[in-house]
């Protein structure tokens, strides 16, 4: 039986997921867990406008989600990308309990929203920069351009259309040259 | 010339690309998370190292608890089956009638 040996830590997923399944296998799980969580951390960090400490709860409560979840688990994606879902809702929710994931309106021209005011060396760090995006935007933005998801995987994701996805990229985008064209400008007056 | 925002320009791809795709696990996180796991009933949780030596002691005592109870057990029945000497009457013998007798006498 699977729950009474120790996993090999090259064991692939679906054999993980089966004994998780079936047996309720803490070790297994704890593979799973070993394995995925630093990308999905990384994930709903950005997400989170790198707040660390939310994101290791968030990424918990994706799991806690996602192991009760797992017999309807189908392989349709890959384990990984089926997590990252769970884990990106859950972050949603999150965000929606806090300030709220679409606080900035979609309508807000690219050119109202502020640069952020932080030191030249601050704003050159892009991940600082992410951060200071409107969320809504830079869940978007992490999705496509950072994790690779599509438009439509994102409108599934996020509960938006996938034309509301295209619109909010290309404002993230579009902020994300704006404050790095003040960086490189501010670079170059510098002494 | 007028960019296009609907394709990320080759500089902010490549600053994209290079971020890092996992952030490192505190030291606490997994058993964080596999405790939550099992409060609530989704993992088996093993029997941990104290719980063992807890149950081992347990069962230690039981048995100890086994054995003296055996212990005193055998002596009591050996005290019981054990004849009782005799005191020897100076005066008077008593003698019991055996089975099918039917007088007493001294």
């Amino acid at each position: 039986m699977y729950g009474d040996r120790q996993p090999d830590v090259t064991e692939a997923d679906d054999v993980l997921i089966d004994a998780v399944v079936t047996h309720r296998s803490e070790r297994a799980a704890r593979q799973l867990v070993e394995r995925h969580s630093p990308r999905l951390l990384a994930v709903v960090r950005r997400l989170l406008a790198n707040d660390v400490s939310a994101a290791e709860d968030v990424v918990q409560q994706a799991w806690v989600n996602g192991i009760a979840a797992l017999r309807s688990f189908r392989g349709d994606a890959s384990f990984s990308t089926w997590m990252t879902r769970i884990a990106v809702r859950v972050a949603l929710d999150h965000l929606r309990r806090g300030p709220g994931l679409h606080d900035a309106t979609p309508d807000v021209l690219a050119a109202e929203w502020p640069a952020p005011s932080h030191d030249l060396d601050e704003r050159l760090d892009l991940e600082r920069l992410i951060a200071q995006l409107p969320s809504g935007c830079r869940g978007v933005l992490v999705l496509h351009d950072i994790e690779g998801f599509t438009h439509e995987e994102i409108g599934v994701t996020l509960g938006i259309a996938a034309g509301t996805s295209k619109a909010q990229l290309f404002r993230a985008r579009r902020l994300l040259r704006r404050w790095l064209t003040i960086d490189t400008k501010e670079k170059e007056v510098m002494p | 010339m007028i960019r296009d925002d609907t394709q990320p320009d080759d500089e902010l791809q490549q600053r994209l690309s290079a971020l890092g795709r996992e952030d490192p696990l505190s030291a606490t996180f997994t058993d964080r998370v596999l405790a939550e796991l099992g409060e609530r009933e989704l993992v088996r949780r093993p029997r941990g190292g104290r719980t063992a030596t807890r149950w081992w002691a347990m069962a230690a005592a039981a048995a100890g608890l086994f054995a003296a109870g055996i212990g005193l057990g055998s002596t009591m029945s050996a005290t019981r089956r054990s004849p009782q000497p005799t005191q020897p009457s100076s005066s008077v013998e008593v003698n019991v009638p055996h089975v099918g007798q039917s007088e007493v006498w001294f």
